[in-house]
């Protein structure tokens, strides 16, 4: 019986499909290693380089940061150097110096905090995001988001990924019935180089996610790797268990 | 081992443990042909427990405030040794616990074990269904995310629906005009210790309640009716030893699922940890679309599917309400769907499909063409509880055993 009903409910299944439909354009696979701590460090250089100075990551203490990592000593002493200079000391957390008022000011609202931001968006998310700002000179700050129009963040990778301009392209669409010729951007192109080739800038945005990604969940690699010896040890238990149940249950007929 | 006897006497003149230990255990004759089915009572008092533990642990570290708590949830999954493993352990296991009811549920409408002399033991398990809901939705608020929030702002603001009181209703529910740091100390106290503790009580007397009956079993028959020499049930086996070490192999297959998810999946794709909840609660940003937790969706695709605000409270309530009387709608002379007609297995198979795409449903945005589905799914839940007495009733049946059929 409960087959027979698991087979009826299996084939159900594809219709639940039809009801979703996503909107916004398709997403860029991130493609990181997130047991790649060495990634990870650079990427997190990169973030207290440039991103720092304005988004905290207020969940997340240098020391645990560090230790998490694997740091090497010299880097942890450069990195102990450089927090003293600002006033701040290792087992602080990871904050931004920017005052918010200033940044509701400067640019309508405050910075997020990027502490989560890879669980809550997801790694491709921001991969699409920080590799699709291009020029629009109608813009306050002269650039646009293809993932989020409008955005407030100016493009602070500009230097290194150089200017990028959109190539529009014609696409018919029915509105009220009628079929209209709408123009929308295909695809963005380096107008400008940067300092970084395409490749080399990739790599950077996507140690810069690794990095977002650590902080977001820092217990990741120690739930994995805890996980196989519990059901290692889970499973020898059943075996047990089963010989057991086998031995009590023999004259039940 | 003579004083340590001594000691075990000296307790046996004082309490009856010995009786309670053969009356739930040693002497319960268990029908023999238990299947698969009959896992999920026992495991559902096994994710209870490890609720309570993980639950008190987190409780040590949790603070119920509004400035505070998102923070003090990430300083438990950071900062505090296997800090993450009780809280995703606490995570999975509310909606394994949800898992696990629902399949404990479904077993009874299976073999009928609703039905009479088992109505209490029915009523008792629906009673404690409803405060595992609330028990959930309560815990839900507690790591105050987008979604926990805006999720306790739709649901409190629905008892606003009801004409008359309800502003005041709302008013008094969460102890402030939004939900607010007054809102989320009544709900931790309620979520620690107000429910788990009518929980334990309901549990209580769920057993009593079954063990004074008897269990059902697969064939729906009574194993007390054929009784031997000595008064033991012919088909019945002492509970203990031979299914607690049925259930102990059952305990470590269902652990390691528990913790697969809890260590590998914790955010299950976004349904056992929704992504918008990792984002510090905001008053002033609604999210883009609000959904409760997977296992309360589908009653809110019964909510949304009534266009009239009151009476998508009312459908709702009535969703749960109508299950209470299930032992009394089904009219069928026997309770196993192994010696039932095809009406009923029709209906079943139907209400199955019908409470799952609810629940899909619920997750979802709202487009006519869901609404289309969900109305339809509703009526369909609905014809499954009141049509009952009448498909029940003239359906062909079979006519059951004498004694019980193992497989």
């Amino acid at each position: 019986m409960s087959r027979r009903l698991l087979t009826v409910l299996l084939c159900c299944l594809p219709l639940l499909s039809v009801a979703a439909t996503d909107e916004g354009i398709p997403l860029k696979k991130a493609m990181i290693d997130t047991h790649d701590k060495a990634a990870q460090w650079r990427g997190a250089k990169y973030y207290m380089q440039y991103c720092q100075s304005c988004h905290s990551v207020r969940f997340m203490r240098y020391d645990g940061l560090v230790a998490g990592l694997g740091v090497s000593d010299t880097d942890v002493e450069a990195l102990k150097k450089r927090l003293e200079a600002s006033n701040q000391r290792l087992n602080d957390y990871m904050l931004t110096p920017l005052d918010p008022k200033q940044a509701e000011k400067a640019y309508g609202h405050v910075p997020p905090d990027l502490t989560l931001i890879a669980r809550q968006r997801g790694i491709d998310w921001l991969y699409t995001y920080m590799t699709g700002f291009y020029q629009d000179l109608s813009r306050p700050s002269g650039v646009n988001n293809l993932l989020v129009p409008g955005v407030s963040m100016p493009n602070i990778f500009q230097p290194f990924q150089g200017v990028q301009e959109p190539v529009y392209r014609q696409r018919e669409v029915m509105i009220d019935g009628k079929p209209q010729e709408i123009k929308e951007i295909s695809h963005l192109n380096v107008t400008t180089p940067g300092s970084m080739s395409t490749r080399e800038f990739n790599q950077m945005v996507l140690d810069i996610i690794d990095f977002l990604a650590y902080t977001a969940e820092p217990a990741k690699a120690s739930r994995q790797r805890i996980g196989v010896w519990v059901i290692i040890f889970l499973l020898i238990c059943g075996i047990v268990a089963f010989f057991l149940k086998k031995e009590f249950w023999k004259d039940i007929h | 081992m003579m004083k340590f006897m001594g000691v075990v006497d000296w307790f046996s003149d004082r309490f009856p443990w010995r009786d309670m230990y053969e009356h739930h255990l040693s002497k319960y004759y268990a029908p023999k042909n238990f299947n698969f089915w009959y896992f999920f009572g026992g495991l559902a008092m096994l994710v209870l427990f490890l609720q309570l533990i993980t639950g008190i642990w987190l409780a040590m570290f949790y603070v119920p405030t509004s400035e505070q708590a998102f923070a003090s949830v990430e300083y438990i999954m950071r900062d505090v040794k296997f800090g993450w493993l009780l809280r995703y352990m606490h995570s999975t296991g509310a909606s394994f616990f949800f898992i696990v009811v629902y399949l404990h549920m479904f077993r009874s409408l299976l073999y009928g074990s609703h039905k009479n002399p088992r109505e209490l033991v029915w009523l008792v398990g629906m009673a404690m269904y409803m405060v595992l809901v609330i028990e959930a939705f309560m815990g839900y608020l507690l790591p105050w995310g987008q979604m926990s929030y805006w999720g306790a702002q739709v649901i409190t603001s629905l008892a606003g629906a009801i004409p008359w009181v309800g502003d005041h209703l709302v008013l008094w529910i969460r102890g402030d005009y939004n939900i607010s740091t007054a809102t989320l100390g009544r709900f931790f106290a309620l979520h620690v210790a107000g429910m788990p503790l009518l929980l334990l009580g309901l549990v209580w007397l769920h057993i009593v309640a079954l063990h004074h009956v008897g269990s059902n079993n697969p064939d729906g028959i009574d194993i007390r009716d054929n009784m031997d020499a000595e008064g033991k049930p012919r088909d019945g086996i002492p509970f203990h030893p031979y299914y607690v070490v049925k259930d102990l192999f059952i305990v470590a297959f269902f652990l390691m699922l528990l913790v697969g998810v809890a260590c590998f999946f914790p955010e299950m794709g976004g349904y056992f940890l929704e992504h918008a909840n990792f984002e510090s609660a905001n008053p002033l940003v609604t999210p883009e679309y609000i959904a409760p937790v997977w296992y309360l969706t589908p009653y809110y695709a019964i909510l949304r599917a009534v266009p009239d605000k009151l009476f998508g409270v009312l459908a709702m309530g009535a969703a749960l309400l109508v299950v209470f009387f299930l032992p009394w709608l089904d009219r069928c002379k026997v309770r196993s769907i192994r010696y039932r007609g095809v009406y009923y297995k029709s209906a079943l198979t139907l209400f199955v499909i019908s409470f799952i795409c609810l629940g899909y449903l619920g997750t979802v945005h709202v487009t006519p063409v869901t609404t289309f589905f969900a109305r339809l799914f509703a009526l369909v839940y609905f014809a499954f509880f009141l049509l009952m007495p009448l498909y029940t009733k003239y359906d062909r049946t079979k006519t059951p055993p004498r004694r019980v059929q193992v497989e």
